[in-house]
């Protein structure tokens, strides 16, 4: 097979070499070197860690393929930078004739028009000839002949970072919609917020350090939504960065706010005792599943809301005459177990307490227990968009739409510590009818007469 | 390596120095004091890296490999979210493909993208091509059932053109706009990236393009980026240069800055890595860094052997998924072939 082998070119190894130094002893003629530095109507650097980004192309359009982008994370100001032919970027191009040089700062290490959050500089005489030195730029200084992009009366985008355990939910590697939305309706447009998400992808011992990383980068507002891990990692690495939580779980028994009336220091947001709902979630499940007396309940011990949630379900299930086999999952990887052992126990259905790393999941979870032909519920109403029997919950866009809210009054001056915490007092009852008749039930009338919304959605 | 000349050092892909392993330099001694210098490999890299215990290559590099997809195409034609489950793909990938930009998939010939999707969509059903005691496994409901469920995917979201294309026909039908979600490198990122490709709406493509996982099947979520190896022929008349000299380009000095030349289309075998500043200078490519440790090895639950990189050579899970896709076979006479050919290569 010729494709097998594929030669080291060892040139190629010397030719790096030139990238990891920064010096000032290459002849001139051969480099174009300056200053760049941030300009002093930022009042702070727009992040602590930017990734900077020096560009030459041979076109003042921003639209034509830079000819190097030469990218420096961590970048301290003023830098200096030196450009040679050795930072080339743009294969077959070369480094000579008339070179624009611009600066940039971009959360997503993006070139081209920029986007949100995205900060610039130009060298005012450009273009410049290689062997150029004092090429200074400024960076983020109002141009005048540019029309803003932004609101007028900011002095700058602010910043959200949204910090997740699970894995990246709703628009991937973006912002879930229902948030967007709820800043929508108070009246940020398209480019006068930047969100910088950070998702564990189900690992929830990234959290503390994508935190760490969120207050790097000088967000305004930290959103940690989801479980409480993500609020307590971001608790851990701040006191002054104010945060917003969504958290499933009751912040002030579990010690992350004062009261919830008062919360003092940096944290406030909505707080969902749900422990307080499962007892009713578990009387619908066992109402729409006639029989039911062993009812499986997966459960996270890594999330620190569970353990109040389990007590309470366990106290539900004592007064409704049903047994409970509580299951540990850790991650998607635990599920197999959980279902072998359901099955091999004769539960005849299930409740899966919510957490980010099932709700990323639900998908699958919802297949596994139609396939083990058990009648499943939880408390967020995308798990029966999902395929699952039934849910019971507050609406998940009512709550990013309070966690806009909250992100909004922060911003236009109020203190986290003085915002009173809310909780959601809304719940919706939602009941699929296809999860019911795959797997044979009959919802009883006095169940679905209860239900909020009846959805008929298969999802094969 | 059959003819005993040539390079004093190869770089091979996949594990596929293992079907060599009696005519390459046992590089052990070389590899353990860089993992005692740097700490541990990431485990599947370290599997293609060896045979029986000892190393038949250096672990060099890993191409990771995601869907990538374009934000807008999902979004305009109703997608909410990237789909979680392969269900969730079909049932979205209907609406792509009807909006004119499919799933654009190969499942030809090629050295990785169709490596890439095939090993890791049969993985997710739960099929393996053997056992862990090395036995030939596939033929079972698990296989079946993703055979089956593959061909509906393909006729309700896939391009059908992918059935011939090779590793670079994705790339140019993303970039061009004609396709909204395909298996890959983070070779049509650097791309859009370094060449600055304008969308339909004059806009850099880079911001539209998003790295996603796999989506997950009934045995979970389940990845496979390809590795590579640099080894060194015992025939090489240079043995101890080469081997002084892989030894001083796996220095960190030395590998950093490679990393970084490879604007992160490259990961690291070793995990040290994976908090290397290079993720910093391309933040839209951190999701491969984050699903890194996903993977598997070749041949898995057997060992990544010479016989798993011969059912790679000889594109056999590729063509199971192929010929049904095209209609050429049944799903089941798809896997009783899969299975014979696998049955020669490993127990023949």
């Amino acid at each position: 097979m010729a494709t097998l082998i594929v030669m080291m070119v060892l040139v190629a190894t010397s030719a790096c070499r030139s990238e990891v130094e920064q010096s000032s002893t290459a002849p001139p003629q051969t480099a174009i070197s300056g200053t760049i530095g941030l300009h002093p109507s930022l009042k702070n650097p727009p992040h602590e860690a930017p990734l900077l980004m020096v560009l030459a192309s041979k076109s003042p359009d921003p639209n034509q393929p830079p000819i190097i982008v030469k990218r420096v994370p961590d970048a301290t100001f003023p830098y200096r930078y030196q450009l040679t032919a050795e930072n080339i970027t743009l294969v077959g191009s070369t480094f000579e004739g008339e070179i624009y040089v611009t600066a940039r700062i971009d959360p997503t290490g993006t070139v081209g028009a920029s986007g949100p959050g995205t900060l610039e500089g130009t060298y005012p005489r450009n273009p410049v000839i290689v062997g150029a030195v004092d090429v200074d730029i400024t960076i983020g200084a109002p141009t005048p002949s540019a029309a803003p992009r932004t609101a007028p009366n900011r002095d700058r985008i602010p910043r959200i970072g949204l910090l997740w355990a699970g894995q990246t939910p709703f628009d991937t590697w973006s912002v879930p919609e229902a948030l967007r939305e709820g800043f929508r309706e108070l009246g940020y447009g398209e480019g006068q917020i930047a969100f910088e998400p950070r998702y564990a992808e189900s690992r929830q011992e990234r959290l503390p350090e994508l935190a760490a990383e969120l207050v790097r980068l000088g967000v305004d507002v930290i959103l940690a939504a989801g479980d409480p891990t993500a609020l307590q990692a971001a608790q851990s690495v701040t006191k002054t960065v104010p945060i917003v939580t969504m958290a499933f779980a009751d912040a002030a028994q579990l010690g992350f706010v004062a009261s919830l009336a008062r919360p003092g220091g940096n944290v406030t947001g909505l707080s969902f005792p749900f422990a307080e709902l499962v007892g009713k979630q578990l009387e619908i499940l066992v109402a729409s599943v006639p029989g039911a007396s062993r009812i499986g309940v997966l459960w996270n011990p890594d999330n620190p809301a569970h353990a109040p949630v389990l007590t309470r379900l366990h106290v539900a299930a004592q007064a409704q005459g049903t047994v409970l086999q509580p299951l540990e999952v850790r991650g998607p990887g635990d599920f197999e177990d959980a279902f072998s052992a359901m099955r091999a126990d004769g539960a005849s259905a299930l409740v899966a307490i919510w957490d980010p790393m099932l709700y990323a999941h639900s998908g699958w979870l919802t297949r596994l227990a139609l396939g083990s032909r058990l009648p499943a519920s939880s408390t967020f109403t995308e798990f029966v968009a999902a395929g699952g029997l039934i849910a019971y919950g507050p609406n998940t866009h009512d709550m990013f739409r309070g966690a806009a809210s909250y992100v909004d009054r922060i911003l236009k001056g109020a203190r986290p510590a003085d915002l009173p915490m809310e909780q959601p007092t809304k719940f919706e009852l939602v009941i699929n009818l296809t999860t019911a008749k795959a797997l044979g039930l009959d919802i009883p009338q006095s169940v679905l007469m209860r239900a909020d919304r009846v959805i008929h959605q298969g999802w094969r | 390596m059959e003819s005993r000349q040539g390079p004093d050092i190869i770089q091979f892909f996949h594990n596929w120095q293992n079907q060599y392993a009696d005519a390459v330099v046992d590089v052990t001694d070389l590899c353990t004091a860089l993992e005692s210098k740097y700490g541990p490999y990431i485990d599947y890299a370290k599997a293609h890296a060896t045979l029986d215990g000892r190393f038949t290559g250096v672990p060099h590099t890993i191409v990771p490999h995601l869907f990538v997809a374009r934000m807008s195409s999902l979004k305009s034609a109703g997608t909410r979210y990237w789909p979680k489950t392969w269900d969730e793909l079909r049932q979205e990938g209907k609406k792509w493909k009807s909006a004119g930009r499919p799933i654009g998939q190969t499942v030809g010939h090629t050295v990785g993208d169709a490596v890439v999707f095939a090993y890791s969509y049969l993985w997710s059903f739960g099929a393996a091509e053997r056992d862990a005691q090395g036995r030939v496994a596939i033929r079972g409901p698990e296989a079946l059932e993703s055979l089956k469920f593959f061909k509906a995917l393909w006729d309700d979201a896939m391009d059908p053109a992918g059935a011939g294309w090779d590793d670079v026909s994705n790339n140019r039908a993303f970039l061009s706009g004609a396709i909204s979600a395909t298996t890959n490198a983070p070779s049509i990122y650097l791309a859009a990236s370094n060449q600055l490709i304008l969308d339909e709406t004059r806009q850099p493509l880079v911001r539209d393009i998003i790295h996603v996982p796999h989506p997950a099947g009934p045995a979970g979520l389940a990845h496979y980026h390809y590795t590579q190896q640099l080894a060194i022929p015992k025939y090489s008349p240079n043995v101890d240069a080469a081997r002084e000299f892989v030894g001083w380009l796996m220095e960190k000095e030395q590998f950093a800055t490679y990393l970084r030349r490879s604007q992160g289309y490259y990961a690291a075998a070793l995990k040290l890595y994976l908090a290397d500043p290079v993720w910093d200078m391309f933040p839209a490519l951190r999701p491969y860094r984050d699903h890194l440790l996903d993977g598997r090895h070749l041949g898995w639950k057997g060992p990544a052997d010479g016989r798993a990189a011969r059912a790679v050579q000889d594109y056999v899970l590729i063509d199971m998924l192929k010929n049904v896709a095209t209609g050429e076979r049944s799903p089941d006479a798809s896997l009783r072939w899969g299975e014979s050919r696998l049955k020669a290569i490993y127990q023949g």
